[in-house]
């Protein structure tokens, strides 16, 4: 016998995956991400099954988890992940690339940072929204925006580059 | 939007499409383990939900432990409960003078659990995994605990008192007042077994008073910090699961909502929202989300502080019959 968690796993786990596959960096950890995150939900299925929205209360779990699993890992894991991205760029596009080389660097931010880049650029949330969900104030938001921005700004890797040679 | 943010988002789609096989999540896997669970979840619902509304029930059956390990005569459910903010609460030791005299062949006792008015033992013929979810064919298990016998179900009699037999999707329960306001609940999980109301009423006809079973959890509380009070203890083992876990619950109640707080060994590769060690334990505190991202609260520290060690509790009775 089906479930209404059954259904909501058949329509809403590609979008979950994708989700977490843009706040992980990570195809394996997003699985565990949201593999954990769905058992858990499973488990809660009658509170959360009711609510208004529980996609987006499923996508907060994922970002808490995300967030907790990102603090009880080691800081230089982000840096192995930045390096191994870089391993994988093989497409010989030039756009292609540059998204490869953003997507390094997206994945060395730090979690914070990170998860704010996601919810306003994949999500389009607002800073207020954002800081409803990493449970901080607007303008630590925005002041995680504006390091992240200032650490992915093409121009500065150029000039970093440049300044190296 | 600047050259950077449009490239961001440009990345981001790319990740989230996860153009190369590699670094598309293997969402089969998901559903496979969710459906494991959630068959898991069906078959021991039963379980539970008799757990669950014993818990629920008011009948004083835990003890306070008098100087000297003595066991004192039953105290009223309000007393036992530690309900005086920083009260220093007694250690909990759960009698059940009810036992079963007949069980299904192969299962053994794999959980017990009190709170301050209820205690349930459960036997199973299979596993309990380490976050204490049975993962079992089969499995019998007593409550006792205050209530009343429900209006519904198969009317019978079970050792001469009115009893009722209530059949759900995964087990059968057989339920009658032992006394006025003393609910004993008998539940039988065998799967889709038409044996199934059979065997609930052959155990519950062989319940007998007489046979004292003591509980005495690994873990108690000592002196918790103002507002939480002690909500109950849970001890379970298998082979899988050996030397036993054991986890004790506290509760508050917090802008408006309840809080429960579980203490103890966590499940394998769960850290927790704190640890400490504690005699040689790691006794780790779980709770919800919510619980673990609201700045500032509750305080930890304070709470782990208040879990007490006892190195001689009894858990020779995981395994056996």
């Amino acid at each position: 016998m089906r479930s209404s968690f059954d259904d909501f796993v058949d329509e809403r786990l590609d979008g979950l995956l994708r989700y977490a596959s843009v706040l992980t960096c990570d195809a394996e950890l997003a699985k565990d991400v949201v593999q954990e995150v769905l058992l858990r939900a499973q488990q809660k299925w009658r509170r959360i099954g009711p609510m208004a929205a529980p996609t987006a209360y499923v996508k907060r779990m994922i970002l808490n988890e995300y967030l907790s699993l990102r603090r009880r890992r080691a800081a230089h894991e982000a840096a192995a992940v930045a390096v191994a991205r870089e391993e994988l760029v093989d497409d010989p596009s030039g756009s292609y690339d540059e998204r490869e080389a953003m997507l390094a660097r997206i994945a060395a931010l730090p979690p914070k940072q990170r998860a704010a880049v996601v919810l306003r650029y994949y999500e389009d949330r607002t800073d207020g929204e954002i800081a409803e969900l990493l449970g901080c104030g607007a303008s630590t938001v925005r002041s995680h925006l504006a390091r992240a921005i200032a650490a992915l700004r093409t121009d500065h890797v150029t000039t970093s580059t440049g300044d190296g040679s | 939007m600047t050259y950077t943010e449009e490239l961001i988002v440009a990345a981001l789609r790319t990740q989230a499409e996860g153009t190369q096989a590699d670094r598309r999540p293997d969402a089969m896997a998901i559903r496979d383990v969710l459906t494991r669970q959630g068959r898991r979840i069906r078959r021991n619902v039963v379980i539970a939900v008799v757990a669950a509304a014993v818990a629920a029930i008011t009948v004083p059956v835990v003890l306070h432990r008098a100087p000297g390990g003595t066991a004192a005569p039953a105290a009223p459910a309000a007393q036992v409960v530690p309900a005086a903010p920083a009260a220093k609460p007694s250690a909990p030791v759960t009698e059940m003078n009810l036992a079963p005299h007949w069980l299904p062949a192969h299962v053994v006792e794999a959980e017990r659990t009190s709170t301050s008015q209820s205690f349930t033992r459960t036997w199973l013929d299979g596993e309990v995994d380490d976050g204490g979810t049975p993962v079992a064919i089969s499995g019998v298990s007593l409550a006792v605990g205050p209530g009343h016998l429900p209006a519904k179900g198969k009317s019978l009699t079970v050792n001469g008192k009115p009893a009722k037999e209530l059949t759900g999707e995964n087990d059968t329960r057989v339920v009658w007042e032992q006394s006025p306001g003393r609910l004993v609940t008998v539940s039988a999980l065998l799967g889709p077994d038409e044996a199934q109301a059979g065997i609930a009423e052959r155990v519950a006809r062989s319940v007998r008073q007489g046979d004292t079973v003591r509980f005495a959890p690994q873990l108690r509380f000592d002196h918790l910090p103002a507002g939480w009070t002690a909500a109950g203890a849970k001890v379970f083992g298998s082979r899988h699961v050996n030397p036993p876990k054991t986890r004790i619950s506290a509760k508050t109640t917090y802008q408006g909502h309840e809080f429960v707080l579980t203490f103890g060994q966590l499940r394998t590769g769960k850290p927790g929202l704190a640890q400490v060690e504690r005699d040689g334990y790691d006794v780790a505190v779980a709770g919800t989300e919510q619980t673990g991202h609201l700045p500032g609260w509750p305080d930890f520290t304070a709470l782990l502080a208040a879990v007490q060690v006892d190195q001689h509790a009894d858990v020779s009775w995981i395994g056996t019959r």
